[in-house]
């Protein structure tokens, strides 16, 4: 086990290394962050100025190394648009996206394993069929669409949830949340159910030929033969082994909602890191998209780390190496 | 076995609650429609008969709670409200006194003296004095921040206070944009700004505005309280918020459940929407936004190698402009949301006279190329952004066409901001021929002649945004005539006339002025101002 961490850990600071070097390449190639920040009209000097300031001076190796040097010590620089350190305004604004897809994840588990069990179990009933076309819809819809007509149908025909924003906040052990002020939950539901729609989908997919794999197994029969309740057999033998393929991408998928949950603060204007990288790119604004890119690596490593401890209470025969 | 079933049971009670509490705790905003909203949103600022509340949404975040580090629209409007210069600007860009109750200019021109009002006080309490101003001119001036404000500073020789109530503000140059360059600059205390870091001026917001800052959580929210102490008016909306909103069409929908009162950037293709709803009104002003082409007028110019540059003709020039049809692209790209434009200098700027445009006419422009030597045109790539402008890409591509009927082929670069910018500054020399915009705030028709049709020089700064590199001796000395001039009647006939030449050369080709578009509820009174700016003391409740 401790050899499998110490692997894991390597694997990471390997990765770490690879995403920050291809990202201050990638950048580069996106605009001059300089001419982004200063006035239009700025005189020569002005931007010569700047660009010294920014140490952007120096050629992109010095650079690099300069950032790695400062990375080491827990810095990773200011933001070249705001002034201030690029990784202090991703924490900043995590508690919002923190909560946006912890609601958004518990949805998906919540919708899509009880309805792909189901799916799986019974194949042939219409409702299994109407839970699989809907789950086509939900794959296949942008999520940018569903969320206008999410604001369209609820916010603005049937006035019954706000359009935008978060809310007010409320400290809750120290972290600034939305869901437990009053009337904070309204405010999550549009967004949140649209992050968790195309997720959902695909669950509902993976759990449902999960079971249905699993049904047709001779250690099925053979409990239905000893006369294991149905919902036993369903939820308790064949859910537990069609489990490992779902935790595997759902681990994943929510690295992506954490890390890339752009579209849909921007069309929710959720105050989340999502629109705080797409603002990044916009502006050249290296720090914050190393900083972000990075963390974000860290993050799926540290979430796969987890996937894989899973699997070993899901099924024993799985051993970590 | 039970547990599962608990479990289970729990999430179904979990997933019914939220829907409930989604729906149910909401009915007020929607029936009442316009004022109970407000308070909603304003959770803690109270005013729950929504009569003195105001919520704004805007279409981008204020970049910094530092009113230095950034100068830009959005973040300048809203710092407006908290903090305040010596003069002001008032809805028609002329210059009003604010902290400084008078002002006069020496007869040389070089000194400028402001007498600060009395009983100014700071949000905390404390009465303003030069000092404060002192250090705040210091702090904007300071090259090693990386604020775009050092720019309003850098004619300053001196600023001293021969006293407690008096500044005094000297040049090496006369610097007729001295008013619009001290109320550029926002007079916080001394003890804040005197060494302190951004962070810790952002940190601190106490300025003498006519609104407190309460809250700022970012990319959500700005909360202000009117400040009842203000030493003028104090205003009759007393609580105010700001709500960025980046994306055009939640904007809208936001502006329809009626969230906010007010929104500013509203996308052309949602006016109609909210127009016909009941309740809301669409306000459409012109804009300061002009946009035009930058054509390449040099001799010998790097970008046609080993050949004479047809643009350098005056004639090829306007044949170009004579292609142009631009009524159809203000019908057509813009939806009539566009003003046609004429020189670069806009209405009410000093130095602003009305002229025509010259009328579309292919037949005439083809002549023109014919009397140049070019009767079956010539090859040129047109460069323009693709995400900066109103429909940039598609008047772009209009303009390509209307140059390839008259015969001049037209190879069409478009780029995003982020590449555009760089690509097309003067120094790089990459741009024969491009499609951009400017905005000036300045009030003074001399800041544009300078930046844009100065003769380019890296060296001195000028003609920073001189793109097609048109020089012309004439314009140039006049613009220098026109700084030293301390008269603004005089001042305005030798712009007039600078202006003049460059038209008659064709310097530039004016395309149109892009419209502001705001949507306000019904209940609400507002004339939106040139500059865009929207001040919450500015509006009232009918």
């Amino acid at each position: 086990m401790i050899k499998y961490v110490i692997k894991r850990f390597a694997q990471m600071m390997a990765v770490l290394l690879i995403v920050s070097v291809l990202v201050f390449l990638m950048t580069n190639f996106i605009g001059d962050p300089v001419d982004m920040l200063v006035p239009e009209d700025a005189t020569l000097e002005e931007i010569e100025a700047a660009r010294i300031r920014l140490g952007l001076n120096k050629p992109l190796y010095v650079q690099y190394a300069i950032f790695l040097k400062s990375v080491l010590h827990g810095d990773f620089g200011k933001s070249y648009t705001y002034g201030l350190p690029a990784m202090g305004l991703i924490v900043e604004r995590m508690p919002a996206t923190l909560e946006l897809v912890a609601v958004a994840a518990a949805l998906v588990l919540l919708i899509a394993i009880p309805l792909g069990v189901y799916a799986g179990a019974y194949p042939k009933r219409a409702l299994s069929k109407f839970i699989m076309s809907g789950s086509i819809l939900g794959i296949s819809l942008p999520s940018f669409w569903m969320g206008m007509m999410m604001i369209y149908i609820f916010a603005v025909i049937f006035r019954c949830l706000p359009a935008s924003g978060r809310g007010d906040t409320i400290p809750v052990l120290g972290v600034q949340l939305s869901i437990f002020a009053p009337g904070g939950i309204r405010y999550i539901i549009l967004p949140a159910v649209t992050l968790a729609l195309t997720n959902t989908a695909t669950m509902i997919r993976l759990t449902r030929s999960g079971i249905l794999e699993n049904m047709r197994q001779d250690y099925i029969k053979y409990a239905r033969a000893k006369g294991v309740p149905a919902k036993a057999l369903l939820f308790g033998h064949a859910l537990k082994n069609a489990l490992v393929p779902v935790i595997t991408v759902f681990g994943l998928d929510l690295g992506n909602m954490v890390a890339f949950t752009t579209i849909t603060e921007t069309i929710f204007a959720w105050p989340g890191m999502g629109k705080l990288l797409i603002d990044a790119i916009n502006k050249s604004d290296r720090p914050i998209i190393v900083a972000y890119l990075m963390a974000a690596a860290c993050m799926f490593v540290v979430l796969n780390f987890i996937v894989d401890i899973l699997y070993t209470l899901i099924d024993p025969r799985i051993e970590l190496r | 076995m039970m547990k599962k079933k608990i479990c289970l049971l729990m999430a179904a009670i979990m997933a019914v609650s939220g829907c409930l509490a989604g729906c149910g705790g909401s009915q007020t905003p929607s029936t009442s429609g316009e004022s109970t909203s407000v308070s909603e949103g304003t959770a803690e600022a109270g005013g729950a008969e929504g009569n003195d509340s105001l919520v704004i949404a805007l279409s981008s975040d204020i970049l910094s709670m530092d009113p230095y580090r950034y100068d830009e629209g959005p973040t300048n409007q809203v710092m407006l409200h908290m903090y305040e210069g010596l003069v002001s600007q008032a809805p028609d860009m002329s210059f009003e006194p604010c902290l400084a109750e008078s002002w006069e200019q020496s007869e040389d021109a070089l000194t400028w003296t402001f007498h600060l009002r009395d009983g100014v006080k700071f949000h905390d309490g404390e009465v303003l004095d030069s000092a404060d101003v002192l250090a705040s001119i210091e702090t904007a001036s300071n090259p090693d921040s990386p604020s775009a404000y050092s720019g309003y500073t850098s004619t300053f020789s001196s600023v001293e206070a021969p006293d407690e109530k008096t500044v005094v503000i000297k040049t090496e140059k006369p610097n007729p944009l001295m008013l619009f360059n001290v109320a550029q600059i926002y007079i916080l205390k001394k003890e804040n700004v005197e060494g302190k870091t951004e962070e810790e001026i952002a940190a601190n917001v106490v300025g003498t505005g006519r609104y407190k800052f309460v809250e700022q959580v970012k990319e959500d929210h700005i909360d202000m309280v009117a400040n009842e102490d203000y030493w003028g008016e104090v205003p009759a909306i007393k609580n105010v918020r700001f709500r960025p909103i980046t994306n055009e069409a939640t904007r809208t929908a936001t502006m329809l459940t009626g969230e906010v009162d007010f929104t500013i950037d509203i996308s052309v293709r949602d006016i109609d929407r909210l127009e016909s709803t009941d309740g809301i009104s669409v306000l459409k002003q012109k804009g300061l936004r002009e946009i035009y082409l930058n054509l390449d007028s040099r001799e010998d110019s790097p970008l046609f190698p080993g050949q004479k540059n047809p643009m350098s003709d005056a004639r090829v020039r306007e044949a170009m402009y004579l292609a142009i049809d631009e009524a159809t692209i203000i019908k057509n790209i813009m939806n009539g949301c566009a003003f046609e434009m004429n020189s670069i200098v806009p209405e009410n700027y000093v130095g602003y006279q009305e002229v025509e445009r010259k009328a579309y006419d292919p037949e005439r422009a083809k002549e023109l190329l014919a009397e140049a030597g070019y009767p079956d045109g010539f090859e040129v790539t047109l460069d323009a952004p693709n995400d900066r402008y109103m429909n940039d890409d598609q008047i772009a591509q209009a303009v390509a066409g209307y140059f390839e009927k008259v015969g001049i082929k037209v190879n069409l670069n478009l780029m995003p901001k982020s590449n555009f910018f760089s690509y097309i500054k003067p120094a790089e020399n990459n741009s024969m021929l491009l499609m951009t915009g400017w905005s000036d705030a300045s009030g003074d028709g001399l800041s544009l002649l300078h930046d844009m049709l100065y003769t380019f020089d890296r060296e001195t700064g000028v003609g920073t945004v001189n793109r097609g590199h048109y020089s012309n001796a004439e314009v140039d000395a006049l613009i220098d005539q026109a700084y030293m001039e301390p008269d603004e009647g005089k001042r305005a006939e030798i712009i007039a006339s600078a202006d003049q030449i460059a038209r008659d050369d064709f310097a530039y080709i004016p395309l149109h002025f892009e419209q502001d578009t705001y949507a306000i509820k019904d209940t609400l009174d507002y004339t939106p101002r040139m500059n865009k700016y929207v001040f919450a003391w500015e509006f009232s409740y009918r």
